[in-house]
Formats: structure tokens, sequence, C-alpha cells
């Protein structure tokens, strides 16, 4: 029981120092992580992932916020559309068969490696431009 | 096409216009493929949205990134409340998970200044594709 719990915090501390030195959104990790090292289902995992995003989220907002790096007019904006899409698209994971879902989130995995992967290479090849 | 003809970052300018200039085509398409992809697959939908924000509104990258976040926070939640509904959230599990993720967040953010970050996430990048290749095919 200890164990577990110990397990799951470093898993999450992990999670969210990869996020934040990469630059790279948690849920991408979260998932996997419980799916493959937690044994969770992939509904549930993705569910979970989205309520540890919420206070992530508004801790990294908040900081970005306090520099001068949030539009709030376009994050409201773009908040509203995307609840809409958010609420299709939850609707839409509720239908899918688990293995499925699990398959196109592998795929989609592998989009966001593939791009991050073409990024860094063509980051390395011209290594006087600024990132 | 709305404000993107403009020149000089015309979303970050419209932050003072009238409340007409919030909804633009572009925005709305991005706002709802962003949910989209949020509530089908349980992430945040940045992976979207901030180069989208880039590349089609012509917000600067650190905005961006900060208006994600911002914008991620209602969309999270609405697909929280979707997925706890079908009793799809694991509640403990979140709450412990989250303990952990806003410390590292936080020490990631410090640190990544001081670490070769073009390296790790070529690194990273490798090993999350191996990852997803096996969600695929498993």
């Amino acid at each position: 029981m200890g164990l577990d719990l110990l397990i799951i915090l470093v898993l999450g501390l992990a999670a969210g120092v990869l996020a934040g030195l990469l630059g790279i959104g948690g849920g991408v990790i979260l998932v996997p992580a419980m799916v493959f090292l937690l044994g969770v289902d992939q509904k549930v995992a993705q569910g979970v992932s989205l309520v540890v995003i919420v206070p992530t989220a508004i801790v990294g907002a908040i900081t970005h916020y306090r520099r001068g790096n949030v539009l709030p007019r376009l994050a409201l904006s773009l908040g509203i559309a995307a609840v809409f899409g958010a609420l299709l698209g939850a609707w839409l994971a509720g239908q899918l068969d688990p293995t499925w879902l699990r398959r196109g989130f592998g795929v989609f995995v592998v989009a966001v490696a593939t791009r991050m992967i073409v990024i860094e290479v063509r980051a390395a090849r011209a290594p006087t431009v600024k990132s | 096409m709305g404000q993107t003809g403009e020149a000089e970052a015309p979303v970050e300018s419209a932050q003072t216009g009238s409340f007409r200039s919030l909804f633009t085509p572009a925005g709305l398409l991005i706002g709802l493929a962003t949910g989209f992809l949020s509530g089908l697959m349980g992430v945040g939908g940045g992976i979207i949205a901030v180069p989208a924000m880039v590349g089609i509104l012509h917000v600067s990258q650190h905005k961006a990134h900060g208006t994600s976040l911002a914008m991620m926070v209602m969309t999270a939640t609405a697909s929280a409340i979707a997925y706890s509904s079908r009793g799809e959230v694991d509640l403990r599990l979140a709450v412990l998970l989250s303990i952990g993720t806003v410390v590292g967040a936080y020490l990631g953010a410090r640190v990544m200044s001081r670490v070769p970050a073009h390296q790790l996430r070529l690194i990273f990048g490798v090993f999350i594709l191996l990852v997803g290749l096996r969600m695929v095919f498993s």
C-alpha cells in the first residue's frame, strides 16, 4: 500500500518534470505511464489525466500570466470553442472500444513524437539559428 | 479570414478591442480542434494549440504557450466532467498524481535553462515514439 503510493507520487513527479522541462504536455506522458506501468484502463487513464491537467494548467497559467504571457481574450474565446470540442471528443471516446481508443492514442503519440524528432533534428542541423 | 490578414500580431492587439473581435473563424476552428483532441485523447491539447496560435494567429511562442495553458484549464475541466460522469475517473489516483505533477512541473520549468533541451527532447522523442508504437501494436 505504501509502495503503491510512493510509485504514484514518483510517477507524477517524473511526468511533471518532463512536461515542465521539455515543454510537452503531461497527458502524453501520463496516459501511457498509467496504462503500461499501473495497468489502468485506457479510458480511466485518459479521465485521470484530464483531472490532473486542471491544477497543473492553473499553476502554469498563473505563472505565465504574471510574466504577461497570457492573452486573456484569446484564451477565453478559444476556450469557449474548445469546451464544445471537448464535450464532443469526450463523448466519442466514450463510444469507442478501449482497444481501438488505445491504438488511436498510440497513433497520436507517434505523430507527436515524430514532430518532436523532426524539429530537433532540424534544430541540430542549423546551429546558427537561435531557437 | 478576419484579423489574420493584418500585420503585426493582430490577435495580440485585439486584446483591447471590442467584444466582437474575440471570435474569428480561425480561432473557432483552432479552439474546436484543440478541444476535440483534448476530450478524445485525455490530453491538454496544447500540442496543436500552440503551433496553431503561432502559425495561424501569429502569436508569439511564449504568449501562445501561456494562453494555451489558460485555455487548457477550461477544456480539461469540461472533458474531465464528461469522463467522470461515466465513472472513468479514479479520483484518488488523480489527486496523488497531481501532487507530483504540480511540484514536478515547477521544478522542470526552473531547471529548463540549465539543461541541453534539444538533446533531451530528441531522446525523449525517440523514446515516446517507441511507446506510441507499442500502444498501436500491442
